[in-house]
């Protein structure tokens, strides 16, 4: 009996470990909306507050430094919202998180809406972020590759389930077939760049790009070629706030609040250096094992891309152009992601972004 | 009081015995490792020298000791849950024979679980904070042990349950008394599997979704191309599943210091 009463003993005390850390680690997980609440909107009348779950499309970091400003500089608050930003991940399926209700919006690349409505899941886009999804392949000049007709025969490494479209819709408008390239899974990472298991890796704007310029590899210096979509005409739009139908349907003050809000962060975080590094800093307040400096890198390079394309030419940010999405929907198509044609009129909606207040659109950069 | 110095001075050389040949090996093959990366040219994307990783660690201790308390929490709380609901199923298959039969086929598919594809769907009826990590934790740590102590609850000895048949025992003495004690050294042969796998659960858990912990760490450093923080949060996790390893193995020598298998390894 003893020993039984002994093993109960072990059992409690690792018990007993586990509650003394259950207390202080429920602020490391997902990123609250407290903080805004301390440090902006003490001074904000007692209105009752809408909680939403908002998926952003990565692991926190500089690529969501807009929304984290919304956040600490009480955006969301203003619009009625108590936001939880709800860090993504490799695995993290962003649909199912919306569909089972565990999280009200979330931030998808326009393919990754269309294969969401492909299985049944009714999300629909609400507003623009990025208005170029920033993915594109870097190459050793080693590899003699120029272009993506080059890349006949070539290992090309791309992030499957949504980070392969563009880059295969642009082989194919190259001249290529997808089956022409041998296609490999790339880890989040660049290794196979650097050890040279791949000819080409898929790299983004704000992160990869940079970690290989770090290393002394990068086109000024006559060693990497840098492919881009964009090269051979395609522009796909990347980030973008998505919720599902019935959302939108039920709670369009939601919606509204969390694109308003949102754009608005972003606007005041591209705004100047200081607020950039500021929002950088937000960030590192939520996930403090980032470096700043790349995250302040971060924020540049998704600012740029906030301000290109679409945005350039009306001179404002958040915008859906329906070219932009249909170039989405027909990579999408042509790297078999999709089986069948998307139909790109439903999959988004102005109705939001048309509400938005003109102030929160523009953009100085 | 000679005798007993004696013993004093023979105790430091027995652990030294005990513990040389694995230090011998560490020695070895870090001194390997440190000329691969210093004199041979291994590139730090493969494997970044030692030297590197300890400076990481030096460094930046805050990091590692945070995300490595979060696995830890994780891991433990996940491991106790898991332990406790395999113990009260295996008792309740033991009493219930039809159950047992009903069960026994899901429960091997339950220990071949491929956490990566259980993981996502946790996050999602769990939610996104730890709670979803304990709960991979603890489903790793389940299967294990209600295999092993069910098991474990029918290894007792035939001349033994005859003699307490003879003796007119109660079915709960029987349980108490003789075949739960000869249950244990299953039991702890399975808490040393379940150890290592709550670990590495919270681990890869935390690596498809998470802000926090050793998974999270690891996951971050290889988008930034920071080997050396790679391999010290690798450290880290292993130290976090030695000392799991370690705790269990200490209660073991303490519970059942009778069973053979203790014997053998002391």
């Amino acid at each position: 009996m003893s020993k039984v009463i002994a093993v109960g003993a072990v059992l409690s005390a690792v018990s007993f470990l586990a509650a003394c850390g259950g207390g202080s680690s429920s602020s490391s997980t997902a990123a609250s909306a407290d903080p805004a609440a301390s440090g902006a909107a003490s001074e904000a009348a007692p209105v009752e507050l809408a909680k939403v779950g908002f998926v952003m499309p990565w692991v926190i970091q500089g690529e969501e430094a807009g929304q984290f400003a919304a956040l600490n500089q009480g955006f969301y608050k203003e619009e009625g919202l108590d936001v939880e930003i709800i860090p993504g991940g490799p695995d993290v399926r962003a649909g199912a998180l919306l569909a089972s209700n565990s999280a009200q919006f979330a931030v998808f690349n326009p393919a990754g809406i269309y294969s969401n409505r492909a299985e049944g899941i009714p999300v629909v886009g609400i507003g623009g972020i990025n208005q170029a999804d920033g993915l594109f392949l870097m190459c050793k000049t080693t590899t003699n590759i120029k272009s993506f007709a080059d890349l006949k025969g070539k290992k090309v490494g791309v992030w499957l389930g949504g980070g392969e479209a563009g880059i295969q819709a642009a082989a194919v408008k190259s001249g290529l077939a997808v089956a022409d390239v041998e296609w490999l899974p790339q880890k989040f990472s660049m290794d196979e760049f650097f050890n040279d298991a791949f000819d080409c890796a898929s790299a983004t704007e704000w992160n990869e790009k940079h970690v290989v310029y770090k290393e002394g590899l990068e086109p000024s210096k006559g060693n990497v070629v840098e492919l881009r979509p964009s090269d051979v005409g395609l522009f796909l739009p990347g980030d973008s706030i998505a919720t599902l139908e019935s959302t939108l349907q039920e709670h369009p003050e939601w919606a509204q609040g969390i694109v308003n809000g949102t754009l608005r962060g972003w606007q005041w975080t591209c705004s100047s250096p200081e607020n950039r590094k500021t929002a950088a800093q937000y960030v590192l307040d939520a996930a403090p094992d980032l470096d700043l400096d790349l995250q302040i890198i971060q924020v540049d390079e998704m600012c740029s891309l906030m301000a290109q394309g679409p945005a350039k030419d009306s001179g404002e940010i958040g915008g859906m152009a329906q070219t932009s999405w249909q170039q989405s929907a027909d990579a999408a198509l042509a790297a078999g992601q999709l089986k069948e044609p998307a139909d790109v009129a439903s999959a988004f909606t102005p109705t939001i972004l048309d509400a938005v207040p003109a102030d929160y659109r523009t953009i100085t950069w | 009081m000679i005798m007993a110095s004696k013993n004093q001075r023979s105790k430091p050389a027995a652990v030294w015995h005990g513990v040389w040949p694995a230090l011998l090996v560490a020695v070895v093959v870090i001194g390997l490792w440190y000329s691969a990366s210093h004199f041979w040219g291994m590139p730090k994307y493969i494997l970044p020298a030692p030297d590197l990783i300890l400076k990481e660690a030096i460094e930046n201790p805050n990091s590692l000791l945070r995300n490595g308390w979060v696995t830890l929490v994780e891991a433990t709380t996940g491991f106790a849950v898991g332990v406790l609901l395999a113990v009260f199923v295996a008792l309740v298959l033991d009493s219930w024979r039809f159950l047992e039969k009903g069960m026994s086929p899901y429960l091997v598919v339950g220990l071949n679980i491929p956490i990566v594809a259980i993981a996502p769907a946790v996050i999602i009826w769990f939610g996104f904070g730890m709670m979803s990590k304990i709960v991979v934790a603890a489903i790793l740590t389940f299967f294990p042990v209600v295999i092993y102590t069910l098991k474990g609850l029918k290894a007792a000895d035939r001349r033994e349950v005859d003699l307490f048949s003879v003796l007119s025992a109660s079915r709960i003495q029987g349980l108490l008394k003789l075949r739960m004690p000869s249950s244990l050294p299953f039991f702890f042969a399975a808490l040393r599997v379940a150890s290592a796998a709550s670990v590495l659960a919270a681990v890869v858990a935390e690596f498809i979704q998470a802000n926090a912990g050793i998974g999270y760490l690891i996951l971050t450093a290889a988008y930034t191309n920071n080997t050396p923080r790679i391999w010290a949060a690798v450290a880290v996790s292993a130290g976090i599943a030695l000392l799991f390893y370690w705790v269990v193995t200490v209660a073991e020598r303490k519970i059942i210091p009778w069973h053979a298998s203790v014997d053998a390894r002391n």
